[in-house]
């Protein structure tokens, strides 16, 4: 929800280091980021933050995972990726390496997914052809699912013909 | 089996080994070394210092840290002195100053190790574009020749609107990195 970009970001993990010198801060095992809706879900995730408390967070994992709900519709986001990008600031969140978007029950599928959660939309990109996938290569895929069509109203008889 | 021994009532060989072993015994007694009566096996303070100050130097003449008490009294038995209201201030070429205060410290024998308990708080001032640091636990020990500090006890990192709370740190000066060891909960709040 585009509400998740001011709320408090909450951090768990097993260790943590700070490098003072390049200023970050990465957070290692059962990594979970939590801010209002969004959940990520990590094996480490390294975060900078700027003097106004913005974030950027760079994690992997065997997959990084993010679920974040939809505005006004009771409906989630869900995300996996090898490598994920997420910028707090921008609200925009990037998958990288088997990236996969479900909402609902509609997926998307590509080498890398760029998700904004402001206009709630997200663009795929096929991966360059590779050797070890010369055929899944390149490609994106896209499976959406038709909304099963409300229940055609029951016929109602016709009224039966007066007695003569 | 030998004549002499059957009839021999076996309680004159145990009288025998009682009164050797009472002379074995009595013999340790009055030959014990006499306990010194000048206190120094005693833990007794031999000196006390009131506003105590220490200034350590490096081997370029650049002053390392600086350690201070309210009131440190030394201990010859051990060695060690027990500092109140003690202050450790950290400056190394090119990194913040960092400051450590407790209600109570102990330096040990070699000087180079101080061992903060109660009230422990660590300051690490701004730096470059870093807001300052500020970590509270219960003790903490340091060494101050390798720039390490280390606790396992549970403590509270606190830098601009970041809050994290763990258990066991290790503070490494020269690599310029804190880790926090175990059950890591960070919390950061957007400055409005």
């Amino acid at each position: 929800e585009t509400a998740d970009r001011d709320k408090p970001i909450n951090i768990q993990a097993d260790t943590v280091t700070l490098d003072m010198n390049k200023g970050t801060r990465q957070f290692i095992g059962n990594v979970l980021i939590v801010q209002g809706t969004l959940r990520v879900q990590a094996e480490r995730i390294d975060v900078t933050t700027n003097d106004v408390g913005d974030m950027k967070a760079v994690g992997v994992g065997r997959p990084v995972q993010f679920r974040q709900k939809q505005d006004n519709v009771d409906e989630y986001v869900e995300g996996y990726g090898d490598r994920m990008e997420y910028d707090s600031a921008k609200n925009q969140l990037q998958l990288l390496g088997n990236a996969r978007v479900k909402r609902g029950l509609d997926e998307v599928k590509g080498a890398s997914i760029f998700y904004d959660s402001v206009t709630q939309q997200y663009s795929v990109k096929g991966g360059a052809s590779t050797t070890t996938s010369p055929e899944g290569g390149g490609r994106v895929t896209v499976t959406i699912t038709p909304k099963p069509r409300p229940a055609a109203p029951a016929a109602t008889p016709a009224p039966a013909p007066a007695p003569q | 089996m030998p004549q002499f021994l059957k009839g021999a009532p076996w309680f004159l060989v145990l009288v025998l080994a009682l009164l050797s072993g009472l002379a074995a015994w009595l013999e340790r007694v009055v030959n014990a070394p006499a306990a010194a009566r000048d206190g120094s096996s005693r833990h007794d303070p031999d000196y006390i210092i009131e506003q105590f100050e220490a200034q350590r130097y490096g081997p370029a003449g650049n002053l390392e840290y600086r350690l201070a008490a309210a009131h440190l009294e030394h201990y010859p038995d051990t060695d060690s002195s027990e500092l109140r209201d003690a202050r450790l201030v950290q400056m190394l070429p090119n990194q913040p100053q960092l400051v450590i205060v407790a209600s109570r410290a102990t330096l040990d024998r070699s000087q180079k190790r101080v061992i903060f308990n109660e009230g422990v708080i660590i300051t690490q001032a701004a730096w470059q574009k870093q807001l300052p640091i500020t970590l509270t636990t219960r003790n903490l020990t340091v060494w101050t020749d390798r720039k390490l500090a280390q606790t396992e006890a549970p403590l509270q990192l606190v830098q601009g609107s970041s809050r994290v709370d763990a258990v066991g740190m290790v503070m490494d000066q020269q690599a310029r990195k804190i880790t926090l060891k175990h059950h890591v909960r960070a919390n950061y709040v957007q400055a409005k």
